[in-house]
């Protein structure tokens, strides 16, 4: 039955999903209301669709909001009545957050205590093997080795149930700092109030169940200014883990460009160089590097042999699963997750919200996009057509030398001439798949070219003339769907392949979206009638769905 | 004829037995020869005295008034149908027993195609305190917030597209026994996430069979498809006949005998008398089934086979064996309250090909949408795609870019985001990028290809100009064509060279005929109610203790005392006059022990009737007497012996057995208005 109310803009689906109308007049104030226990799926032009999850549900709990809360939220902003489904879920969810509650024992900080509320869960997991080797029963609960503590959460969280660790975090050794007024480079440096809300959220008073937890902010929105202000508060030797190298070194320059810590303070530890400091930024891949499948993770001794205090996992939604293992060895520490969005292609939410910790922020893109964070994107299919000397070769190819074919069309470098021509002023990468291709281009138009092959240091080269403004232009292959900071780019023309997965789709765009007075435009160029407009619908229908703003043009 | 006269003619139809018992049990001695007419009009003189009628109503008991009742709601009912009726609740004897005496007692009689009626001179009496359909039926008018539907889809318009959008998809598959394959079960199971996995295979069962005999879903090669030429030409189908007539056919496999438009009205009936009813009980529901179904000349049921079905469709409800029929039913899907911002258009067309509509959204308006988008999901909110395959298949259709994007833009409460324009543009551009057509070619000289180009009658048969002189015609019109080009004066046609054409597309149109509803059984709910008993039983009672004492008193000869005494208690004595010696001699209706020519007549007789039955003793062991009530079929003869072949009642099963095998056969009447025996 509806609601008699016009004002009421979300449409509450049985199977969990929140439909949110975008021109109600109540819709900010809607959202406002849902985001905290809601993940935004997609963000179109007119309805916006959120999912409620158990993380989602177990992330609002652990911010104070109960189910009661929610329900009378649902029922404020809905249409029509609440399914009964979906009342039902969101209270047998909510009602699992708190029911397992793991407490430090007095006197001895080799075991802890998993206090379980329920008989009904201590039923259940009397039943499981797995925990149960790892647990010794007690009145209403158990204890478990301070080493156990990762695992057992992780296996509960599997079994539905999440656990509220209420156990105070270890102290590392300290590392006084502190934030520059000016930055090396010459610009004011002000922690922004969102990032301030962010670092504040995941510390809160430093007392038992804080420290620890993930905060979601936008591509481009500053995440590692939030890091290096979860530092600067908690004063304590850290390990910083990133993606890539390039991430590694936009990460030392951020922290000498912002802080009073010096090259001396802070190690890098990867591929090129293993050393540590009281500020060691270190790669996923030289951690879950070895010999063979068989042999050990060498490098995993780095969190336990010395005394962290504080462990950032940047882009954590792609923490590769070898790290979990560790991770869920480490969980004394002050530890934080930094990421544009806590979807993982492997369904490896709960183990995020579990090991490393629960969101504890979050803020959508449009709120700062239209406070001026960060910047309006555009993006623009190009379609051209295939070359006609090609035609024949299309048609007889196999499928992978049509999309080969399609993606290498010569037409395409006119366009790309055009395009450059229409941002004379603007900062350019230009990036593809195809070597030959990308050489080719590189050569004709005199443009610097980063490949994979690209030595660490050549590329860094480019990158700071491109961040200086010394080269506008670059044209880079897959290796820009890393990690790389470049604050002024603004323009993005993509002419071959696709982008992988939806979320390096979502970061290759907020590389271009930093602040701008202009907004930020991205090109893609499609061969008509061919193959790769396959992947250029798919693209589209992820990007409208981002909410950005989409236009094709046919190139005649 | 009226009523009355109907009635008389009964009377004069009974056999001379039979007429001459009733009258001398009413009228007292009967001289001979007799005056039929006359002997009529005395007693039609006798039963509409006021006291009579009143005396003969006060002698109805509660099983009187479920038969009565019976007669009076069900559309001209046999005997058989009131055994039916009342199969699963008063035994079969009882019943049979109940309407000879009901006919003795003159309140009800059998017309010359055997159907039962009630005496047209009481019926205004009987009203309301003995015939109305509560006294047969618990009805109990549901408060509003009784009648909240736990199921809505099946009434819901875009769930119908949702499900046209999900065949024409071709994803739908079937094992060769009919039922759905496992991938297709969760198919469906994503599309339609109220169906649980149980429930989808019945359910999709059913729908697949309805709507393929609509001739809305064809199989091809394991595939439900669409036949979408037969859908995009409904355009003046009314929801109301599209919903009626697809759950018609979804039930069709329990009605085999049954024209569609009976069953139509049938269901019509059904969901407009219980939209606002308490649910009943399993008996009320399975009697308010068959009296409904009486009047649309569909069979009487006595399985739950129809309910399950219906269950399935979420159209019945059965919880705590009580059955209610789904409030929506009742208004045929009439759509829910509107969005009070938007009167008309229900659907929000999003720029990630998102199509998003509530339950309002109308079929008739909507007709494309099935073909031109792919459903997702269907909830609170149903939720489609647009992506090139389902745009594909619009055009496939015949449907123009100018059409669909009308479609959308009438459909949307917002502009239609630009993407989605020039993306469908450039699907239509890709589409026509290359024409197939099928037709038969003509290449015409100078001279011929003026006339063709020029006659008006032709136009209408040419697909398309291939170039100077060359046309594509159709194949399908060729007769019309060729005879237009041969009254323009083409004497000398060729015959086609090549393929042969195609054949003609099947008819295209589905039957719907639904008719009126008859509003007789509603009419019959709102007629006043008297509740309570059906007689002043105390008085009755006293009657015909009264009567017995006071035959007691008069020392008759035992044979007329018995005879008197059992009519009093089978109520046929309303006055004291009555009980006067008019002993009939019934001829001998019971055979026993090695009386086998007793038992062979009996048979014969039962025979020859129409409706006669045969109470057969059987002594399986020698203190265990069988009782069985047979149907006889034929007496068949071996040797020296005869066999009786029949069917039990009311098991309906086959009976044979010698007739030495028979300790005592006993022949009953069906019927007072059985033939003479």
């Amino acid at each position: 039955m509806e609601n008699q109310s016009y004002d009421r803009p979300l449409i509450i689906q049985s199977d969990k999903t929140l439909l949110l109308e975008v021109h109600s007049p109540s819709f900010n104030e809607a959202r406002n209301d849902i985001i905290a226990f809601a993940e935004l799926v997609k963000s179109p032009e007119h309805i916006h669709t959120f999912s409620v999850t158990p993380i989602s549900l177990w992330n609002a709990a652990s911010a104070g909001v109960d189910a009661q809360e929610i329900i009378r939220r649902l029922l404020v902003w809905s249409k029509y009545d609440l399914p009964e489904t979906v009342s039902f879920y969101i209270d047998d969810i909510i009602s699992r957050f708190g029911a397992i509650e793991l407490h430090p024992v007095e006197d001895d900080t080799d075991q802890f205590y998993l206090e379980v509320k329920d008989p009904k869960i201590t039923q259940e997991i009397l039943h499981r093997a797995p925990l149960m080797e790892m647990l010794t029963p007690r009145r209403d609960g158990y204890y478990l080795h301070a080493y156990d503590r990762g695992n057992v959460k992780l296996q509960l969280i599997k079994l539905g149930y999440p656990v509220d660790d209420r156990i105070p975090l270890h102290v590392g050794d300290p590392m006084p700092f502190s934030l520059r007024e000016t930055s090396v480079s010459g610009y004011p440096f002000v922690i922004r109030d969102y990032q301030k809300e962010a670092k504040d959220a995941v510390l809160g008073d430093l007392g038992p169940g804080t420290g620890y937890g993930t905060i979601v902010l936008p591509c481009g929105s500053g995440k590692t200014v939030v890091g290096i202000s979860v530092m600067q508060a908690l004063q304590t030797h850290t390990l910083i883990l990133t993606t890539n190298v390039a991430a590694v070194h936009q990460w030392i320059n951020e922290l000498i460009d912002k802080t009073s810590l010096t090259r001396d303070d802070i190690g890098e530890y990867s591929g090129d160089k293993k050393i540590i400091r009281p500020v060691t930024v270190c790669t996923y891949q030289i951690l879950t590097w070895r010999k063979d499948k068989n042999s050990d993770f060498l490098h995993f001794s780095i969190f336990k042999d010395y005394n962290w205090g504080l462990v950032l996992y940047d882009e954590v939604h792609t923490l590769p699963a070898p790290v979990f293992k560790v991770t869920a060895e480490i969980q004394s520490m002050y530890r934080v997750g930094l990421t544009a969005t806590l979807v993982r292609e492997d369904n490896r939410e709960d183990e995020v919200f579990s090991l490393v910790g629960p969101k504890r922020y979050d803020i959508p893109w449009r709120e700062l996009e239209q406070k001026g964070w960060i910047a309006e994107a555009h993006c623009y299919e190009i379609r051209i057509p295939l070359d006609e000397s090609l035609d024949l070769d299309y048609a007889i190819g196999s499928k992978r030398d049509k999309f080969r074919i399609s993606s290498e069309n010569p037409l395409k470098k006119p366009v790309i001439k055009q395009l450059m021509l229409n941002h004379p002023d603007d900062y350019i990468l230009i990036i593809g798949q195809y070597l030959t291709q990308l050489k080719e281009l590189a050569k004709e138009l005199d443009l610097p070219l980063i490949t994979g092959s690209t030595p660490n240091k050549r590329r860094d080269e480019l990158f700071t003339a491109f961040r200086d403004g010394k080269q506008k232009i670059l044209v880079v292959s897959k290796v820009a769907n890393f990690a790389i900071d470049l604050p002024d780019a603004s323009v993005a023309i993509q002419i071959s392949g696709t982008f992988g997965s939806r979320q390096e789709e979502a970061q290759r765009l907020g590389r271009i979206l930093r602040p701008k007075e202009q907004g930020s435009y991205f090109y893609s160029l499609v061969t008509r009638y061919t193959v790769e407009e396959e992947f250029a619908s798919n693209r589209q229908k992820f990007l409208t769905e981002q909410g950005y703003k989409y236009h094709i043009e046919i190139w005649d | 004829m009226n009523a009355i006269q109907e009635w008389t003619q009964a009377l004069y139809n009974l056999s001379d037995q039979a007429f001459l018992s009733i009258m001398r049990n009413y009228l007292g001695p009967i001289k001979t020869p007799f005056h039929k007419p006359d002997l009529i009009s005395r007693l039609i003189r006798l039963i509409s005295g006021e006291q009579i009628k009143e005396r003969m109503i006060s002698l109805i008991d509660e099983q009187d008034r479920l038969i009565l009742n019976a007669v009076a709601l069900l559309d001209r009912p046999s005997i058989d149908d009131v055994y039916h009726f009342f199969a699963k609740d008063i035994e079969f004897y009882i019943i049979q027993q109940s309407i000879i005496n009901l006919e003795e007692r003159l309140l009800i009689f059998q017309k010359e195609d055997d159907s039962l009626h009630i005496n047209p001179l009481l019926i205004e009496e009987l009203k309301p305190e003995i015939l109305h359909i509560r006294h047969l039926i618990d009805l109990q008018v549901a408060e509003q917030e009784e009648l909240q539907p736990d199921s809505q889809y099946l009434f819901e318009q875009p769930f119908h597209i949702a499900l046209l959008s999900l065949f024409a998809s071709g994803k739908i598959r079937i094992n060769s026994d009919g039922s759905l394959r496992k991938t297709s079960v969760r198919t469906v199971g994503d599309v339609f996430p109220f169906l649980s996995e149980d429930t989808i295979p019945p359910y999709m069962q059913l729908l697949i069979g309805g709507l393929s005999r609509m001739g809305i879903l064809e199989r091809s090669h394991g595939t439900i498809i669409t036949n979408d030429s037969m859908i995009l030409q409904q355009e003046n189908v009314s929801w109301k006949e599209y919903l009626i007539t697809c759950i018609a056919q979804c039930l069709r496999d329990i009605f085999p005998m049954s024209r569609l438009s009976h069953i139509c009205g049938f269901l019509q009936e059904l969901f407009e008398v219980t939209a606002h009813i308490r649910a009943m009980g399993s008996t009320d529901f399975h009697r308010l089934w068959n009296i409904i179904a009486s009047h649309h000349q569909i069979p009487l049921n006595e399985t739950s086979e129809p309910f399950y079905m219906l269950r399935i469709l979420g159209i019945l409800y059965h919880q705590e064996n009580r059955y209610s029929i789904n409030p929506l039913a009742g208004s045929l899907g009439v759509p829910a309250a509107q969005d009070h911002r938007d009167e008309h258009r229900h659907v929000i067309i999003d720029s990630d090909f998102t199509i998003t509509c509530d339950a309002g959204l109308e079929l008739s308006a909507s007709r494309f949408l099935y073909a031109a988008a792919k459903v997702i999901t269907t909830d609170t909110h149903y939720q489609f795609e647009l992506t090139k395959r389902s745009c594909i298949h619009a055009f496939d259709l015949s449907i123009t870019l100018e059409q669909l994007i009308e479609l959308l833009e009438q459909l949307s409460q917002t502009r239609l985001p630009h993407n989605i324009l020039q993306t469908v543009t450039q699907w239509r551009q890709e589409y026509e990028s290359l024409q197939i057509y099928s037709g038969i070619v003509i290449v015409a000289n100078e001279h011929r290809r003026r006339i063709i180009e020029k006659h008006p009658s032709l136009q209408e048969h040419i697909i398309k100009t291939l170039a100077a002189g060359v046309f594509l015609f159709n194949a399908s019109t060729e007769r019309l064509w060729r005879e237009v080009l041969i009254s323009s004066g083409i004497e000398v046609l060729p015959k086609t060279r090549g393929g042969s054409p195609e054949k003609a597309p099947r008819s295209a149109v589905i039957h719907l005929d639904i008719g009126e509803s008859q509003p007789f059984l509603i009419s019959c709910i709102k007629e006043p109610f008297s509740s309570g008993q059906p007689s002043d039983q105390t008085d009755s009672s006293t009657f015909l203790q009264d009567l017995q004492q006071e035959l007691d008193q008069k020392h008759f000869p035992r044979p007329e005392y018995e005879d008197l005494s059992a009519r009093i208690d089978k109520k046929l004595i309303l006055t004291h006059d009555q009980l006067i010696t008019t002993y009939l001699h019934p001829s001998a209706a019971e055979a026993k022990g090695f009386d086998y020519q007793g038992k062979l007549n009996l048979c014969r007789q039962a025979l020859a009737s129409r409706h006669d039955l045969l109470e057969v003793h059987i002594r399986a062991f020698p203190d265990q007497e069988d009782v069985l009530l047979i149907r006889p079929e034929k007496l068949l003869k071996e040797g020296n012996n005869h066999i009786l072949i029949g069917t039990t009642l009311p098991e309906h099963q086959e009976f044979s057995k010698s007739l030495r095998k028979i300790f005592l056969l006993r022949k009953l009447k069906s019927s007072l208005y059985s033939p003479l025996s």
